[in-house]
């Protein structure tokens, strides 16, 4: 059965306010306002640079993923037999921004779970782990989950898009091989 | 029918799809050139351009491969202006100038305003070329991109609406057992007088506000005839005359009616 996203999380030592005093060795949790930064643009000159879109074919399952965010904004069904749990355009347009950051990945296909409230989540499985992110109305943040392999939450808490250390760090936990 | 024949086209939108453009040229490796030039040729675009970005490495699509050399490594560096509406993108071998539309400055960039932004750093590189006593550039292409997005509820709903956006586009007969069309791209490339023309339909979602989006890419080079400045801008101008043609030839009238 699966769980519904925590509605309550501990905030991160960032939304703390976490490591601001900065010494030029400190980890910071948002980086320092740099002139120079590494980004992955497209490396084609034939692709938009300043406005970058992500193709629905870089990854094998983002168009079946994006066809059920679809059903959800227009009818609030992806589950036959399930009731309306319709999500707004904003809210939809929040998990597909996710998608953008996420679909490069090796990442397995995830589930789409709408649950009351115009919330949506996202939900990847390998094995029993599971890692979740959920969307809510009128949020600019996701709710996180992330289980071990028998189930049990071993990280969680609340992310912004612009976080990508955090993110990684979480994507590349769940995709780890368990240690033996 | 043949170039010479046939009217400059002009096209005049209110609200054109474009939201990207991208004009330069390609040219041949620079002998002499290193990364510390590309530091110092910012020091002249800084002014204009104060943001640097460390951009992936692009392979010139005429050579067949990239040769790494771990004594002159080969970057590629974006320079952009503060509202990074503007960029010019430098690698040893080719020159860029992007111009984008954002909610802060939607007001669309034409065509000759955006000439006139690569004369200006064309100039400003060819300079620095002289100054640090190095070859002026042998250009061996000449283009010009534009990408528009058609945004899924304004120009479209589902990819059923294709047809009546693209006329090479007819739709597939769809019985039930092949089910409902998720999702639709293509590909097209053909040579005109001289050059070629590309056309590329790509669905995705905008990553800066998470609009699905169909990606209409027209893109068209020439090899020029030689690298002075007259014959390099003339090239641009009939990349532009080629790329305004596909537009036309790619997209429905009804379509194009929205955008008036």
């Amino acid at each position: 059965m699966r769980r519904a996203p925590l509605s309550t999380s501990r905030p991160t030592k960032c939304e703390k306010g976490g490591n601001r005093a900065m010494s030029p060795f400190a980890t910071a949790c948002e980086p320092p306002a740099a002139t120079i930064r590494v980004q992955p643009a497209s490396p084609s000159p034939r692709s938009p640079q300043l406005e970058p879109v992500v193709r629905f074919d870089e990854s094998p399952w983002l168009a079946s993923v994006l066809w059920d965010l679809r059903s959800l904004e227009r009818s609030g069904q992806n589950i036959p037999g399930v009731g309306d749990l319709r999500v707004t355009r904003e809210t939809a347009d929040h998990v597909r921004r996710l998608l953008t950051i996420l679909s490069g990945l090796y990442l397995p296909e995830p589930i789409l779970a709408p649950f009351s409230g115009g919330g949506v989540a996202l939900v990847w499985n390998i094995g029993n782990r599971e890692l979740t992110f959920s969307a809510y109305p009128n949020r600019n943040n996701f709710v996180f989950v992330r289980t071990d392999d028998n189930g049990d939450p071993v990280s969680d808490g609340i992310l912004r898009l612009d976080q990508n250390r955090e993110l990684n760090n979480e994507i590349t936990a769940f995709l780890a091989t368990p240690a033996r | 029918m043949p170039r010479e024949t046939q009217e400059p086209i002009s096209l005049r939108f209110n609200n054109p799809p474009v939201t990207e453009t991208s004009l330069g040229f390609y040219f041949q490796r620079i002998e002499g050139w290193h990364l510390l030039h590309q530091g110092l040729l910012w020091e002249k675009f800084r002014t204009k351009y104060p943001q640097l970005e460390i951009l992936p490495t692009i392979l010139d699509p005429g050579s067949t491969r990239l040769q790494l050399d771990l004594n002159a490594p080969v970057l590629r560096t974006g320079f952009a202006d503060s509202t990074k509406t503007k960029l010019v993108q430098i690698q040893d071998g080719l020159l860029l100038h992007n111009w984008r539309k954002t909610p802060e400055a939607p007001k669309y960039n034409r065509y000759e305003m955006v000439r006139d932004l690569l004369l200006e750093d064309w100039s400003i590189f060819c300079g620095y070329l002289r100054s640090a006593s190095l070859k002026e550039p042998v250009v061996s292409r000449c283009e010009m991109s534009y990408f528009n997005h058609l945004v899924r509820g304004e120009e479209w709903k589902d990819f059923s609406d294709l047809p009546e956006i693209f006329p090479t586009w007819r739709g597939v007969s769809q019985p039930k057992s092949s089910g409902t069309l998720q999702m639709a791209a293509f590909n097209v490339a053909y040579r005109v007088d001289r050059g070629v023309v590309n056309v590329a339909v790509h669905p995705g979602i905008r990553s800066n506000d998470g609009k699905e989006v169909i990606q209409l890419t027209l893109s068209s080079y020439i090899a020029p005839s030689n690298s002075d400045n007259e014959t390099l801008f003339e090239t641009i101008d009939e990349c532009h005359e080629n790329a305004a043609r596909a537009f036309v030839d790619f997209t429905t009238d009804k379509v194009r009616e929205r955008w008036k």
